[in-house]
């Protein structure tokens, strides 16, 4: 149901013939459509502008001025372009001016076109007069050198802005045609004095309240939310009243529109199949780059500027307009993805996609457009803005945008703005010199943002507009919500950018509180008199603070119950069972079960090792910066191998020379380094690229710095001995488990005893290794495969460590050994009864997978780092087992 | 009340002084506050002349609510009760009236009280260009994202062979080349720095820094070795002398004992001689040939005397053991080298901040505080804010200042530097009203400086003297409560004050309730327990609560933690019993069972590569699947990840049982759904109906919905901000928002203490006092603000891991340790002082050795007491426990009690309406290709307005022109260029739009078309009602042909002949494609009533080609 109005008001000046001026365009629009409804039906009716904006009028005149020759040949800037213009005289007076500089450049220059039109618009100024006022204030005197650039630009492009086009219409002769304008709220004094100069104007004042009860309707309630609930509450009920025209006013409708619309929503059954029914009528929407359209075509654009984060780039692989991976993925695809991120990669360029997808797919058209948009070098040269959207638009189409099957209403709604925003990108270039790639993107993405989209509804029974758009309009019942203090009225405002003297000179109605006052009074009486059945609302607390009612408003004295919440639509009687009990899944083969992590993980947690090792689900590889643990732990391990291959004893190694032995480390440190970007690039990356060349360098010196001082650990050794074996492939039986390990190193010593060796980045505490579920359990699994092991030890590749071992006069470091008794805590009395203990209860963690029993029992601090919390639900299984309500960081004991 | 605090309550609102008031816990500051600002109010011409300011919004604003009340409460005459409500009274009263004289509306956002956030981002709006930030900012709460782009981008610069690079490649190289951990400490650099910034100008050379961080150093140590010489006092000369003697029996040369830093060492080896190494006096047998000191010795009866003389001097020990701590001045040590390389990164670390702001548009708080700053201008060229302000801030009133930061110390200096000198005009004083209590300072985390309270307390601020008072009567708490707090803590704090250390002097509190009549619930009790099992402490509070509740059910009882982790066994003991709890130390939403179902959902969708996150799906209550149907899906399956929407065409999902199949076959067609409908929905929208259709109302529990609905808000809020389905940063958004206060007044606050700061409760629990929150890793960097008489400056060090070494670095760590073991103090004290009738301390300690001797951890509350908890009896918990297991059962671990896991029915799985998950999606228009992006023709729209514009022109000229004159040059040019073209397009257009205009004049179609007729209009607006709506239409031109009789209508059209194209075929071609617009006209004129009746005709008109199509 469209808006209307009292055409009573109007009437006489249309049969005239008469033109009528209104502040804004909807409420020309709505004395419009009401004349012609109030024609005989289906008659045409010709309107030759009888109603219409004032500032369309205005700039009709002056161009027509400008058309016969009474003004010098001129154009009107856009806002859009006055905004560029201003924020290129910034960008290029901050790079200009080393001692200052912004962070917000866009903003200041959208203050300054503020400042700007507030100074024009108090008409008859010659504003070049003013700047000595500007000089005492450091923020005016720089606006004042901006603006002073402004108006020279302005010259050299024969440009000016709308309230100084007003301004020169005062140069005219005087007229007085007959004209009737709408009389609130007031206009700009440079628009009022263009329109008494032009015309014989009669105000046509606001309609009054006819109910002898002055005050509207004053409602409250306890949240926002309660009170927009209940707004959208109120137009649905009364939109089942037949004809009833009804409109929503948001105060702030920039903040609480969305939320209303999701109310709205809600009471028109409009959230999912009649999705792009509402009949709701919104005066703005959500700005045309932010709609999922055209924001993705933003992305596949920039991507050709730089690379995407992984968030992105996911994306815009899962974008319904773009045909990426992610839309209709086959197996292939996911796998494409899943190793793209176990490269670890932060951001994804277009290339390393391109060679990713050269790798692993055989055709896709997503390879085909990345290899012809490789292949194009259209983008590199500087161009005019207008050349650019032209760009956009074959670029787009090289993508195939928007290459969804077919469009929905909405999206073809947005679709349709496609032109119109390349129009206000092109139209950039009469302030803008060429630009290039990314700047024009920029540019784009800007004109996007400033364009509003809000999709047209064939029918609309409820209107939800601003405080000033309902003015001069009439409805059957108005709400207006977000009557609170600090809106109504409008607390007054100084202009950073004029000097504060001035801007009282100059009677800003911005700052005059009485005048801000009588108006939010006068809105009040409006908006009161629009509708027989107008309610204010204001809400008592707003995220957690509490919130005042506007003082124009007298407080009801209850506060309405909020209610809306839960919505209907989710009570439900709840609908549950009790999961069933997992079973016990025995393992079918025991056959390359997997290797130690496997009893690692079953000693954290049951449930863990049964999803990882039984239904080996892989995790998606995080972000990695810089060399990761793993790489650095492979790099050291890499090293260490090299080393001990060549060198093969301790004797050996004291032959060496210092100087000999830093070499060979260096060398080293090259072949592991090289097989390290050797099994990347297998996986289809650069590990260098990834980690850049300092950080590989930094990571060189650092690795032979380590590593040289742990030789002196191995120099140092008590006992002579010899490396019997490097990294060598064993299979180990246990209960019924295969397990295929793989000791970094295993050392005799003279006395014939060996010592299994594991190289670690960081130095772990040896009681990692005890009790019935160890965390590091690998070491004492190594212990089975030979008899003769006595002893087993960290190396902890880490700057001023030292071995850290169990077992008796190992001579691993200078201090004394002690008995295993006290190294192991008591847990056991020598290495006898160390080997049974480990036996027993590796066997049993062994025995547990074997069964395939997934019980979710971690021990203390497993969880910590763990990715399967949502799979095992264990905060759920703590809300009632106590057993498992341990803090996470609590370090076992 | 006593009458020295009602003496103080009354000078505070003395309008013409200033103060610093020391306002301990539940003093009345609150109704103090508000007496004052009424004061304030009713002597200034403008209400925004009294700035009140405090450090949330809920303080702003609760502190603007109960003004408001106390004006609403005079305007209605409400009768005053106590004595205290009257001089209020009186004062608001005298309020309303100066009001009213003014014409005045006073409320909310007349009221000048605010955050300091939202003032100094005030100061920024108003100031925009020397504040730095050009306009309005948005500041982000959690900056941490915009700080990581900047780490990035300044570690990317690793590689550049400058400064820049090679500070950059030392840092790394010092950290072992971790890249993540370098990263995380710079990141937390940068939200600090707000006490670094503006000492370490972005213009500052390192070699400058370097030299500055010298002087400070030896500043430093010159007034640490003054105080200790002050602390030796008349013993000093004597002890030197008789040191000297022993050293010379040594062979040592004597000991220069100046207060220059160079002396320091010789500082160092007096301590040893007085000390022990770990720190206690010596004993006399301990004083020997080894120090010196031959045996019976007059230099040794000498240093035995001064050594009994110095025994008990607790704070001359404190400076001796300082003195080992002081920093070693070698200039060249590791540490030096990366204090230097650090403070040189620090001012190109804050360059790249700022390009991140710059690009993204957003800040943070600090960036306004410090813009703000900036905007004040420095002391030699201060901006006038007044005139920027419209107002003169004549007084300012600050609440917690004990909480303030350097930086927003700094603003308030900075605005009121020139009320001294103003004030000493005569004119009306301006005054500053700090309110704080440095008892109650605990967010030194958070960058507050209790001694920042201090100092201002003693010395005012910018030359303003700010007079000290005490307030020492408490209204809130039972004196058995007042009594324990003033025995423990003035054991505890003590009377000395140590600015540097953050040592806060104790104040005893006067109780002005009286005792009770239950002891047992009055009063402040401390039950430790026996060995470390939480269970029984939970279950004993637990039991407590219950028995509080029956006895007095009103009561408001709270819990309250150091950190929310210490909930952890209490909670779910307090669920069991069905006790409601509410509060920020509950778990956040981001931990909610529910919240991670959500966020599998949100994962799988934005990525449907993630196998854990389908995995999490198939398990969520909404699908149920059981582990042996997951392993026959996923043991069998070739791919890796598995594709959720492929898995039920699989072999496997055959096998699986029926109800099985049926929970997968649901999951999937709902995702389906999701599919194609993605980016159709708005964001929230399209996940609620998800999950309506996973049928998430029938297993939410109802004080779920409520986590559903801050869900789809944080949802709301991605969309918004442009992030969109980026599930980590909703999970961190969700984070911060905290369990929604839906609980009833009966609820238990289960709260952490620094929230807990300002409210108060009947009875307040504090379990788990043994433990320690995890301890933080070693920071990057240390600093602090040293402030001695002679010099201030910033100390700053990075951690140069040489952990015995007398650096810098080690001695701002222990400095930091000591200030935080007396932020520890002031905890407990926060934490029992919000008990009105009693305090319920409790923690478990351990008793072991023969002694039985009780440990307690260091760092912990509970070692705070350790004189309470010696000899103190340890409850008994046999009974506990057997009421904990009659409760509820034993607690097992194991298969058989996974309650509390559970699924939907397959039931309600087949209750959906039929064809609900798959209801017919919007209604689509006709697929749009490639070509649908058009071509770009521009240049032809905007030559076809100009075009039509001069026709319109023309056709309402007095006279049709045969060629283009300089008047119709002169409307060709001005519509070009109003057409906003760059000049070689509107050249182009120019040209073009001229060679049709003269087409047409040369043309007799043309010149007939555009001549005079009767009832001839052009650009005709036309409106009319099809089915209810009103439709618009322009005609290019229209008139009537009296010759021919008929009514004619034209169409201008500024195409033209493809290439090989001939004109009638041209012709043919576009009558055929504007065929029905040219009937809508028809109709259209049809449907007026023209004066001239005649049959209607229908044309297109060419001006390129200059011809005329005549519809048939
Ligand atoms: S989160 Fe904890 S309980 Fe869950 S799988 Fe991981 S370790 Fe096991």
């Amino acid at each position: 149901m469209p808006s209307t109005v009292d055409l009573h008001q109007f009437e006489s000046f249309l049969e005239k013939g008469q033109t009528i001026l209104t502040p804004g365009k909807r409420l020309a629009r709505a004395i419009a459509e009401a004349w012609v409804r109030n024609q005989q039906y289906h008659q045409s009716v010709f309107f030759e502008d009888s109603v219409q904006p004032v500032d369309a009028w205005l700039e009709r005149a002056w161009c027509n001025t400008v058309e016969n020759g009474l003004l010098p040949m001129q154009w009107l800037l856009s806002a859009e372009q006055q905004t560029t213009l201003w924020h290129e005289i910034i960008r290029k007076d901050i790079a200009q001016n080393r001692n200052f500089t912004l962070t917000q450049p866009r903003a200041a220059a959208l203050r300054a076109k503020t400042a700007w039109d507030k100074l024009s618009m108090q008409g008859g100024l010659e504003i070049s007069s003013l700047w000595g006022h500007f000089q005492h204030e450091e923020d005016c005197r720089i606006f004042s050198r901006w603006a002073r650039q402004f108006a020279a630009q302005l010259k050299k492009i024969d440009g000016v802005t709308r309230y100084q086009a007003y301004g020169q219409l005062l140069s005219l002769p005087a007229q007085s045609t007959p004209v009737a304008l709408y009389g609130f709220p007031d206009l700009p004094p440079v628009t009022m004095r263009a329109l008494e100069h032009l015309c014989d104007l009669q105000l046509v004042a606001p309609k009054e309240s006819i109910r002898s009860d002055p005050a509207p309707r004053v409602r409250a309630f306890p949240t926002r939310e309660d009170e927009l609930a209940a707004a959208a509450t109120w137009a649905h009920e009364m939109s089942q009243r037949s004809d009833y025209r009804s409109a929503i006013v948001l105060l702030d409708l920039e903040r609480d529109r969305n939320q209303l619309e999701y109310f709205l929503r809600a009471q028109f059954g409009c959230l999912d199949a009649q999705y792009n029914d509402l009949p709701v009528n919104f005066s703005t929407g959500m700005p045309l780059g932010t709609t999922p359209m055209f924001r993705d075509a933003l992305l596949a654009l920039e991507w050709e500027v730089r690379p995407l984060l992984r968030s992105d780039w996911v994306a815009l692989m899962r974008s319904p307009f773009f045909p990426g991976l992610l839309r209709n993925p086959s197996p292939n695809d996911l796998q494409l993805v899943e190793r793209l991120f176990k490269s670890g990669v932060t951001e994804i360029s277009l290339d390393q996609t391109l060679h990713f997808l050269t790798r692993y797919t055989s055709d896709s058209p997503l390879k085909t457009i990345l290899l012809n948009i490789r292949g194009d070098r259209s983008h590199r040269k500087k161009k005019n803005l207008a050349v650019w959207a032209a760009w956009i638009r074959q670029r787009l189409q090289v993508w195939g945008w928007p290459c969804r099957e077919s469009l929905d209403s909405i999206e073809y709604q947005q679709i349709n703005r496609f032109d119109d925003s390349l129009d206000a990108l092109a139209e950039l270039s009469s302030v803008l010199p060429k630009q290039g790639h990314e700047e024009a993107l920029t540019q784009w993405r800007r004109s996007l943002s400033n364009m509003p989209f809000q999709p047209k509804t064939p029918y609309d029974s409820v209107q939800v507009m601003g405080p000033l758009e309902v003015i001069g309009l009439e409805f059957d019942g108005i709400w207006v919500c977000g009557v609170q203090q600090g809106s109504l009225p409008r607390p007054p405002r100084l202009n950073g950018f004029l000097p504060a003297s001035l801007q009282k000179r100059l009677n800003f109605s911005d700052l005059n509180a009485a005048q801000l006052h009588a108006q939010g009074q006068k809105a009040l009486e409006i908006w009161d008199a629009a509708s027989t059945d107008t309610i204010v609302s204001y809400h008592q607390m707003d995220r957690g603070l509490p919130r005042q009612p506007s003082v124009l408003v007298t407080v009801p004295k209850a506060s309405n119950e909020s209610g809306w919440f839960p919505p209907s639509r989710w009570q439900a009687s709840r609908q549950v069972e009790d999961m069933p009990w997992d079973e016990r899944i025995p393992l079918d083969t025991s056959e390359h079960a997997g290797g130690s992590s496997l009893i690692r993980d079953q000693a954290a947690c049951g449930f863990r090792a049964f999803i990882s090792h039984r239904l080996k689900v892989t995790r998606l590889g995080g972000e990695a910066f810089g060399f990761t643990a793993i790489e650095r732990g492979l790099l050291l391990h890499e090293m260490m191998f090299y080393l001990w291959r060549d060198l093969g004893s301790q004797s050996a190694l004291l032959d060496l020379s210092k100087q000999l032995l830093q070499e060979r480390i260096e060398r080293a440190a090259t072949v592991a380094l090289k097989k390290l970007e050797d099994d990347a690039s297998r996986c289809g990356y650069s590990l260098r690229a990834r980690v850049g060349e300092s950080c590989w360098q930094l990571e060189r010196a650092f690795s032979r710095e380590v590593v040289e001082a742990w030789m002196i650990q191995e120099r140092n050794r008590e006992h002579p001995f010899t490396v019997v074996s490097l990294e060598e492939e064993s299979v180990l039986k246990l209960s019924g488990l295969e397990l295929t390990l793989r000791p970094d190193r295993i050392d005799r010593l003279e006395d014939g005893r060996l010592i299994v060796i594991d190289y670690k980045s960081t130095a772990p505490a040896k009681s990692r290794w005890l009790g019935p579920r160890p965390q590091e359990p690998q070491l004492p699994l190594y212990t089975f495969l030979d008899p003769a092991l006595e002893g087993i030890a960290f190396a902890p590749l880490a700057r001023e460590s030292q071995f850290i071992f169990l077992g008796n006069d190992l001579g691993l470091t200078k201090t004394p050994d002690r008995g295993l008794a006290h190294q192991t805590a008591g847990w056991a009395g020598d290495w006898e009864e160390l080997i049974s203990k480990w036996s027993s209860a590796l066997a049993l963690l062994a025995e547990a997978f074997v069964e395939g029993d997934p019980n979710i029992d971690p021990t203390p601090g497993a969880c910590q780092h763990c990715e399967l919390k949502s799979v095992c639900r264990i905060e759920q299984l703590r809300q009632t087992d106590r057993s498992l309500s341990f803090v996470e960081n609590e370090t076992p004991k | 009340m006593s009458e020295r605090d009602q003496d103080n309550r009354l000078r505070a609102i003395d309008p013409t002084q200033s103060f610093c008031v020391s306002a301990p816990a539940g003093s009345g500051k609150t109704e103090l506050l508000t007496q004052r600002l009424l004061a304030l109010l009713a002597r200034v011409n403008r209400p925004e002349q009294v700035l009140a300011i405090t450090f949330t919004r809920k303080a702003a604003s609760e502190m603007s609510s109960r003004v408001i009340e106390k004006l609403d409460q005079a305007r209605r005459l409400t009768p005053a009760q106590l004595p205290h409500e009257a001089t209020t009274r009186a004062l608001a009263q005298s309020l309303l009236a100066h009001a009213e004289s003014l014409d005045w509306q006073l409320d909310e956002s007349t009221l000048n009280i605010r955050t300091i956030d939202s003032f100094c981002h005030e100061i920024t709006r108003q100031m925009p260009i020397v504040s730095g930030v050009g306009g309005i900012s948005e500041a982000v709460d959690d900056a941490t994202p915009l700080y990581e782009s900047a780490v990035n981008q300044l570690l990317a610069q690793s590689g550049d062979e400058n400064d820049t690079g090679n500070a950059l490649r030392l840092l790394l190289h010092h950290f072992d080349n971790r890249w993540v951990r370098v990263r995380e400490l710079l990141v937390s650099l940068l939200a600090r720095r707000g006490d670094w910034a503006p000492h370490i100008g972005q213009h500052q050379d390192p070699i400058g820094a370097e030299a500055i961080l010298f002087d400070s150093v030896a500043n430093l140590i010159r007034c640490r070795l003054a105080a200790t010489c002050i602390g030796l006092n008349e013993h000093f000369a004597e002890l030197c002398e008789v040191l000297d003697e022993a050293r010379e029996t040594l062979g040592l040369p004597a000991l220069m004992l100046t207060s220059d830093a160079a002396a320091l060492e010789d500082w160092r080896s007096m301590v040893d001689v007085l000390l022990t190494a770990t720190g206690e006096w010596r004993k006399p047998g301990g004083i020997s040939i080894r120090q010196g000191f031959e045996k019976g010795s007059e230099a040794k009866s000498r240093f035995l005397n001064l050594l009994k003389a110095f025994r008990g001097n607790e704070r001359l020990r404190d400076h001796l053991i300082e003195v080992r701590q002081l920093p070693s001045m070698q200039r060249h040590g590791q540490g030096w080298s990366l204090v230097v390389a650090v403070s040189s990164l620090l001012p190109v670390l804050q360059a790249h901040l700022l390009l991140v702001f710059q690009k993204t548009g957003v800040v943070d708080h600090t960036h306004i505080a410090l813009a703000a700053c900036d905007a004040l201008g420095p002391d030699d060229s201060p901006s006038p804010i007044a005139e920027r302000l419209d107002y003169q801030i004549e007084h300012i009133l600050v609440d917690e200042f004990q909480d303030t930061a350097h930086s927003q110390a700094e603003f308030l200096r900075r605005l009121t530097r020139d009320w001294s000198d103003h004030n000493a005009t005569g004119s009306a004083p301006r005054t500053l009203f700090v309110v704080g209590d440095a008892m109650q300072s605990i967010y030194g985390f958070r960058y507050a400086d209790v001694a920042l309270f201090m100092r201002i307390q003693k010395a005012g601020l910018s030359g303003l003297k700010l007079s000290p008072l005490t307030l020492t009567q408490n209204f809130r708490s039972r004196p058995a409560v007042i009594d324990w707090v003033n025995e423990t803590f003035a054991a505890l704090m003590g009377e000395g004050e140590d600015l540097d250390q953050g040592r806060v002097r104790h104040v005893n509190a006067i109780a002005t309730r009286k005792n009770g009549t239950e002891a047992d619930r009055e009063g402040v009790h401390l039950n430790l327990f026996a060995e470390e099992s939480s269970t029984r402490e939970a279950t004993r509070i637990a039991m407590q609560i219950e028995e509080l509740r029956a006895a007095r059910p009103e009561a408001s009882i709270a819990i309250l933690v150091r950190v929310k982790s210490h909930t952890a066994s209490i909670l779910p003991e307090l669920l069991a019993r069905g006790i409601d709890c509410d509060g920020d130390a509950l778990q956040s939403q981001a931990e909610q069972v529910i919240i991670q179902d959500l966020l599998s959902l949100c994962r799988w969708l934005e990525n449907p590569a993630d196998d854990v996150a389908a995995l999490a799906l198939l398990r969520s209550p909404w699908v149920g699947l059981t582990l042996n149907s997951l392993a026959l899906l996923y043991e069998s399956r070739e791919e890796k990840p598995l594709n959720l929407l492929t898995a039920g065409e699989r072999d496997a999902a055959v096998r699986l049982p029926v109800e099985e199949q049926q929970r997968l076959q649901h999951l999937i067609s709902v995702l389906n759904w999701a599919n194609r409908t993605r980016d159709r929905l708005s964001l929230p929208i399209w996940i609620e109906q998800i999950w309506l259709r996973l049928k998430g109302p029938a297993t939410a529990l109802p004080a779920e919905l409520t986590s559903v609905r801050l869900f789809l808000d944080a949802l709301r809020r991605a969309e918004a901000s442009g992030t969109g389905l980026n599930t980590d940063r909703i999970s961190e958004d969700l984070s911060h928002v905290s369990m929604d206060s839906a609980a009833s007044a009966q609820s238990v606050k289960v709260m952490t203490l620094h929230k807990a700061k300002g409210l108060e409760f009947d009875y307040v629990f504090l379990p788990a006092l043994h433990k320690r929150p995890r301890a933080n890793s070693r920071e990057l960097l240390r600093w602090h603000w040293h402030e001695g008489p002679a010099s201030t400056g910033l100390l700053i060090a990075a951690d140069d891991q040489e952990k015995n070494a007398p650096t810098l670095y080690n001695y701002l760590n222990w400095l930091q340790k000591m200030k935080q073991h007396e932020e520890l103090k002031r905890l407990l004290y926060v934490g029992v002082t919000r008990a009105r009738e009693g305090a319920f301390l409790s923690g478990t300690i351990k008793a072991s050795g023969d002694k039985q001797e009780v440990t307690v951890s260091t760092g912990s509350l509970l070692s705070l007491l350790q004189h309470n908890i010696d000899g103190a009896p340890v409850e008994p918990v046999d009974d506990l426990v057997a009421a904990s297991l009659a409760f509820s059962g034993p607690a097992t671990v194991g298969r058989k009690a996974r309650k509390g896991s559970y699924r939907i029915t397959n039931a309600a799985l087949e209750q959906f309406p039929e064809g609900f998950i798959n209801r017919p999606s919007m209604p689509t228009q006709s697929p749009v290709c490639v070509n649908g992006l058009g071509q770009d023709n521009r240049l032809e729209r905007i030559l076809g307005v100009v075009t039509h514009r001069v026709l319109e022109r023309l056709s309402a000229h007095f006279s049709l022109p045969t060629e283009i004159t300089t008047e119709v040059g002169t409307w060709i040019r001005a519509n070009v260029i109003n057409a906003r073209l760059d000049s070689a397009d509107a050249k182009q257009i120019e040209a073009a739009c001229t060679e049709m205009i003269a087409n047409t004049l040369r043309c007799p179609n043309g010149r007939w078309l555009l001549g005079k007729h009767p009832e001839a209009h052009s650009e005709l607006k036309m409106m009319r009602r099809e089915d209810g709506e009103i439709r618009r239409y322009i005609v290019d031109r229209t008139f009537f042909d009296e010759q021919e009789g008929v009514r004619w209508i034209i169409d201008y059209k500024t195409s033209s002949p493809q290439p090989g194209e001939n004109q009638e075929d041209f012709k043919i071609r576009e009558l055929s494609h504007y065929r029905d617009q040219l009937d809508t006209y028809a109709d259209l004129l049809e449907g007026y009533p023209w004066r001239f009746e005649g049959p209607i005709k229908a044309a297109l008109y060419f001006p390129a080609i200059a011809a005329l199509a005549c519809q048939q």
